[in-house]
């Protein structure tokens, strides 16, 4: 699954721990889906969605071995 | 179309069940430790024979099999003086290593607990590789002490992988 996090986060000025913060996860559970290692449950990715003022399908997108 | 704000509460409900119902407060990790370690230390005097005499109590013991005069007489239940040193560390290595499985990080959110279940399944396969190996190539009472092991392997291979996956990612 590709994700667009990291780039709408910077657009938006927002640090990792801010945005951690805000959907009360860790920095480095933002830092694993920003490199694609974890891939966030329906709710962090809804929070995700709202907190970067973007659709989930703006943020996420499945690739083609999905 | 659903709300966002109903959708996120369905899953935030699902998720806190999920957490609340399996784990303890991350308060109970250094009791834990302690007794983990307490427990392996005990381990080292119940292999060199050590029975502290005030540990000497009388137990209830169930399918008791003994052997009086070349005649084998079974009892279901007895009680008997026994030195309970095997008892407090075998329970101590469980509890400990429990404690350290279930309680919470300080920072605990829904990868941690990917992380430990990933850790908790990777720990049952090695758990289960090493026991086999020690079925098929250790006999009599030598396995006694494979099994005296065995009780927190588990928990120490746990204990091991998440504290080594957390500390990779915290480096990160």
């Amino acid at each position: 699954m590709k994700n667009q996090v990291k780039i709408v986060r910077i657009e938006k000025g927002i640090t990792q721990g801010d945005l951690a913060e805000k959907i009360s996860v860790s920095r480095q559970t933002i830092h694993a889906i920003e490199s694609g290692k974890y891939v966030p449950s329906t709710l962090l990715a809804l929070k995700l969605s709202d907190v970067l003022d973007k659709t989930v399908e703006d943020l996420f997108e499945l690739e083609e071995n999905d | 179309m659903v709300e966002m704000s109903s959708l996120l509460y369905i899953c935030k409900a699902h998720l806190t069940i999920m957490e609340t119902k399996f784990l303890i407060s991350h308060k109970f990790r250094a009791l834990g430790a302690i007794l983990f370690s307490l427990g392996i230390l005990g381990t080292s005097l119940v292999i060199s024979d050590l029975e502290p005499e005030f540990l000497d109590a009388d137990v209830i013991m169930l399918f008791v099999d003994d052997e009086v005069f070349g005649k084998e007489e079974f009892k279901l239940i007895d009680v008997r003086e026994e030195n309970i040193l095997n008892e407090l560390v075998g329970i101590s290595v469980i509890l400990g290593g429990l404690l350290l499985l279930l309680a919470r990080r300080k920072h605990e959110d829904e990868m941690m607990i990917k992380l430990r279940l990933e850790s908790i399944l990777w720990a049952a396969k090695i758990n289960a590789v090493l026991l086999i190996i020690s079925l098929l190539f250790i006999y009599s009472l030598s396995f006694y002490f494979v099994m005296l092991f065995n009780l927190g392997v588990l928990y120490g291979l746990f204990a091991l992988r998440f504290e080594w996956v957390v500390s990779r990612l915290n480096r990160e």
